[in-house]
């Protein structure tokens, strides 16, 4: 029996305003002292009436443009109305009847390289709600009303038969494309980007399914993969015993890698929509709208699969060289130097970029040219330069050295050393060199390997791989 | 001195000044206000700022308006503590004006009544007969007005809660156009009707007053920038205006004498060469109950803040759901939970089709109709009341209780400017002719109201409504 998940996201963005969504309050920064930005009217005041701040407008319609939504030029507000302690006013300004975006799409890569797509529902704006302390002792509860009122924009994606690992890409990815669009900090650990899941689960003929269970609050790429992975075993489990239970939101326990259940929804969604009295609508003039959307940079998914395409490279290259925009512009003048990309991306990802990590130091700060990179991966590949001395020269270069490229005297080591290096190695290996001798001829790596550990780089590798070559030719 | 023009003309030739004034308005409110009930709290007795010059005009603002240093009850046990932390626009405006507050005034709770019997605390009586009760839901305030306790009062206005009262105490009740005046401050029953207004002893104090007060505000979205002039056409000729009234108005009973009164004011107005026509609206039934499901609907969403967490009292043990629900059914009354319930039922998603979406249908047809008509006709003519202010504890039924708003709401739903000016008298209790005009028409309503107050005369604009209790000590 096959089985197929359906998971959809709904994921709440923060945006990053000055002010908070109807009041004048000032966002406060993440671990600011509770209630230290509140007013009358994020606090729910009797009297008090939202006033809806404009550059939430423009946040949001960066994001549902970059969506590709279809864009509401009058969205309206609503409220939602349930009780709870984090909820000042009884009921969440949000949009439900005419969301400000709808029918979009989101593309992103799998971990494999391979560009998927996944429809988006609606983009809406809406308000945060207070956050809830709970205080250890006497079991008392606080409620810290700085976050009620931040704008958020909800975005809801359509439930699509994809798998726990496509999802955590497209929240990765998702997380990148709104950080690039400054539209908020992306900050997690500060819940200013926050998931939650739903999935269900069919059986592969699609004649039986499970209840749609929901995960909230899977602030972690890699919580919202492993809850969906634990929730689907879960499921499939059920649809195999028969015993399937009815929809319920469900918590992730981190510790214990488990979901456990918050409520059992009886009543689905009893939120009594009707419109906000106290607000107009959101007005977009065709000039607002034709502004936002001409400004919208190139997208990262876009720009990463330039990349691939025009430089002819992996996704995790592509990737590697959007995420660091400083190497990006040097790769690409490497790349008018040398046809073949693949080892100037494997000195930047490794050792430039280990070193520049050890030394604290940025790109930029660096006298390295990509001409000098160039050249010394021409005499590394043509054994004009030992790879050992290649590195401590990139080392220097790094900490600063202007020592040029020319000075360094390839250090060649002698034929008699390395011939010496390979029986060495020959010889400290018997049951591996049988197992040569037995057909198993992909060792003669294995063997280069060694050598070239003991030699602590100096080896060439060229000239090993030929000396190894005739030596267990020889001795066949 | 009964209105702003001949108060401020006394104060310029000396007659009076504002702390005699004052002082004369604390006597009366001491005195008498025991047997009527119209003051939830009341002012210091002798503010220093009284020793300016400045005309200063002491009125009563209703107890669901925030006023600097006086607690905000809204007529509920519910709030009996609560200090606002905010002023209302409203409230600013009048200070700038310079008015002084002399207290805040009894209401139906939360706004929800006709009577002015729902006040949490206590009910606010007639001032013309003490075992009557004086409308609702701005009870105290139009109470205060006719009893000789302020120049003015302000109050908010959702389905009638300025105008009833105002006939019933024999004062003008004003509602302006939505939108005009900032509710930012005032509590809200049912924002997309709730309106500020005023209660005074003439129209030209409705004018003046309301001047005051429009204009647009950054603290409320729901009001709009429009320039008004209130005083400038109030005494011009109304001839050649037209005036229409629905026959389906008098379908249901309403008080034989006050359909008399009621004619008499329509051929008052065919004197001054206004045109009057009876027209057949029959869509004009749907009012109240399309009123009764949107009220307490968006009332339900409004009064979910006070759940005993930030607002109100802990009653009880338990949970946080425990807690809301003992707080709500202990603290909050039987109307006021009454509505809770009504509209709850009205937006839960297996009603919400047939009750409150329905009902916001049939909302904007009317409303389409009605600025239809208006197109014809300069304003909208009834009674303000069905009939004369009944007897205290008379126990009106919920919805005999709604019947008192018949003539009242359509402007509430349309966001209508609307206007009852005393229309007479009956076994010494006052009546009011309810007049209504298209948005923003506000100064053509005025008008219309001047013109009638001139030619019906100012009914008591010299005494007080209980010369039999004015020799006492």
């Amino acid at each position: 029996m096959t089985y197929q998940p359906r998971i959809g996201l709904e994921i709440h963005v923060q945006l990053a305003t000055r002010t908070k969504a109807f009041c004048g309050c000032e966002v406060a920064a993440p671990g600011a002292a509770p209630n230290s930005s509140i007013c009358e009217v994020c606090t729910g005041h009797p009297g008090a009436l939202p006033v809806f701040n404009r550059e939430v407008a423009l946040l949001a319609t960066k994001i549902a443009l970059a969506l590709g939504c279809e864009i509401n030029p009058q969205s309206t507000f609503d409220r939602k109305n349930y009780f709870y302690p984090d909820l000042p006013k009884g009921y969440q300004i949000t949009q439900f009847f005419h969301p400000l975006g709808q029918n979009g799409s989101f593309r992103f890569f799998s971990p494999q390289g391979e560009e998927l797509e996944w429809a988006i529902r609606r983009v809406h704006i809406e308000e945060d709600a207070a956050r809830l302390v709970y205080l250890s002792q006497d079991g008392f509860t606080g409620i810290d009303d700085n976050r009620s009122g931040i704008p958020l924009v909800e975005i809801v994606t359509e439930p699509a038969k994809r798998t726990p690992e496509q999802a955590r890409s497209f929240f990765q990815q998702l997380r990148d494309t709104l950080r690039f669009l400054e539209v908020t900090s992306g900050d997690m650990e500060w819940g200013a980007l926050r998931c939650d899941a739903n999935v269900s689960v069919c059986s592969g003929d699609g004649v039986r399914c499970s209840s749609r269970m929901e995960v909230k609050n899977l602030n972690s790429f890699s919580f919202l993969q492993k809850a969906l992975e634990f929730e689907i075993v879960r499921l499939q489990a059920q649809l195999e015993s028969g015993k399937l239970s009815s929809p319920q939101t469900r918590g992730w326990d981190a510790s214990a890698k488990r979901t456990f259940l918050l409520r059992e929804k009886e009543s689905l969604g009893e939120y009594r929509y009707f419109p906000e009295p106290d607000l107009g609508p959101v007005f977009l003039s065709p000039h607002t709208l034709s502004g936002l959307f001409s400004d919208l940079p190139e997208l990262p998914h876009q720009q990463i699969r330039r990349y691939m395409r025009a430089q002819g490279l992996s996704y995790p290259d592509a990737l590697f060289l959007w995420q660091n925009p400083a190497f990006r512009s040097f790769f690409e003048e490497c790349r008018q130097l040398l046809e073949e990309p693949g080892e100037i991306l494997k000195w930047l990802r490794g050792e430039i970029q280990g070193q520049l990590h050890r030394q604290e130091k940025e790109f930029s700060q660096t006298p390295l040219t990509p001409k000098q990179l160039v050249d010394l991966v021409k005499k590394v590949q043509s054994g004009q330069l030992p790879f050992s001395s290649a590195r401590e020269w990139i080392r220097a270069r790094i900490r600063g050295s202007e020592k040029p490229l020319e000075v360094l005297q390839p250090v060649l080591p002698d034929e008699a050393s390395m011939h010496k290096w390979v029986e060495e190695v020959l010889e400290e290996h018997p049951r591996e060199l049988e197992k040569y001798h037995a057909g198993k001829t992909g060792l003669l790596h294995f063997f280069m390997g060694q050598v070239l550990q003991k030699s602590k780089g100096k080896a060439i590798p060229e000239v090993v791989l030929k000396i190894l070559r005739d030596t267990l030719g020889g001795k066949r | 001195m009964h209105s702003l023009q001949s108060y401020r003309s006394a104060l310029q030739e000396k007659r009076i000044s504002a702390k005699e004034l004052w002082d004369h308005y604390q006597k009366r409110v001491q005195l008498f206000d025991p047997n009527i009930g119209c003051f939830l709290e009341t002012a210091d007795l002798s503010p220093r700022f009284l020793e300016g010059t400045d005309g200063l005009f002491p009125c009563s603002v209703k107890d669901n308006i925030h006023v600097q240093g006086f607690h905000t009850t809204c007529g509920s046990q519910f709030l009996s503590e609560y200090s606002p932390v905010f002023e209302a626009t409203v409230s600013q405006r009048l200070r700038k004006a310079g008015c002084v507050f002399v207290g805040k005034t009894n209401m139906d709770e939360f706004a929800m009544g006709s009577t002015g019997e729902n006040s949490g605390f206590f009910p606010t009586r007639n001032p013309w007969d003490f075992e009557r009760i004086p409308g609702g839901s701005s009870s105290g305030s139009a109470a205060s007005v006719a009893a000789g306790f302020c120049l003015f009062s302000i109050g908010s206005d959702s389905g009638g809660s300025l105008r009833l009262p105002a006939s019933f105490c024999g004062v003008v009740g004003y509602k302006p156009t939505y939108g005009l005046v900032p509710r930012s401050g005032l509590v809200s029953l049912c924002s997309s009707m709730d309106q500020v207004g005023s209660l005074t002893r003439c129209v030209w104090d409705a004018a003046e007053v309301s001047s005051w007060l429009i204009g647009k505000d950054g603290r409320d979205a729901t009001t709009v920038d429009h320039e008004m002039d209130l005083l400038q056409r109030l005494e011009a000729p109304v001839s050649g205006l037209r005036l229409a009234f629905f026959r389906e108005w008098f379908h249901s009973p309403v008080d034989p004498m006050i359909q008399q009164l009621f004619q008499a004011a329509l051929h008052a107005f065919e004197a001054m060469g206004v045109t009057v026509v009876a027209l057949s609206f029959p869509e004009i039934e749907q009012v109240l109950p399309v009123y009764y499901v949107l009220n307490p609907a968006e009332a339900s969403s409004n009064l979910a803040r006070f759940d005993g967490v930030r607002f109100g009292k802990r009653v009880g043990r338990g949970d946080y759901s425990d807690g809301v629900s003992s707080a709500r059914s202990t603290l909050l009354g039987e109307e006021v939970q009454r509505r809770i319930l009504l509209g709850t039922f009205c937006l839960e998603s297996e009603n919400v089709n047939e009750y409150f979406d329905k009902a916001a249908r049939v909302r904007a047809l009317l409303v389409q109709k009605v600025r239809g008509i208006f197109e014809e006709y300069d304003g909208l003519v009834s009674p303000t009341a069905p009939c004369f202010p009944p007897k205290l504890g008379e126990s009106l039924s919920p919805l005999e209780q709604y019947q008192l708003d018949r003539f009242t709401a359509l402007a509430n739903l349309g966001g209508f400017p609307a206007i009852s000016i005393p229309l007479g008298f009956s076994d010494g209790l006052p009546t009011g002719l309810h007049l209504c005009a298209d948005r923003f028409q506000d100064a053509k309503l005025l008008q219309l109201a001047r013109s009638f107050e001139k030619k019906n005369g100012l009914l008591f604009a010299g005494h007080y409504p209980f010369p039999h209790l004015e020799d006492r000590p």
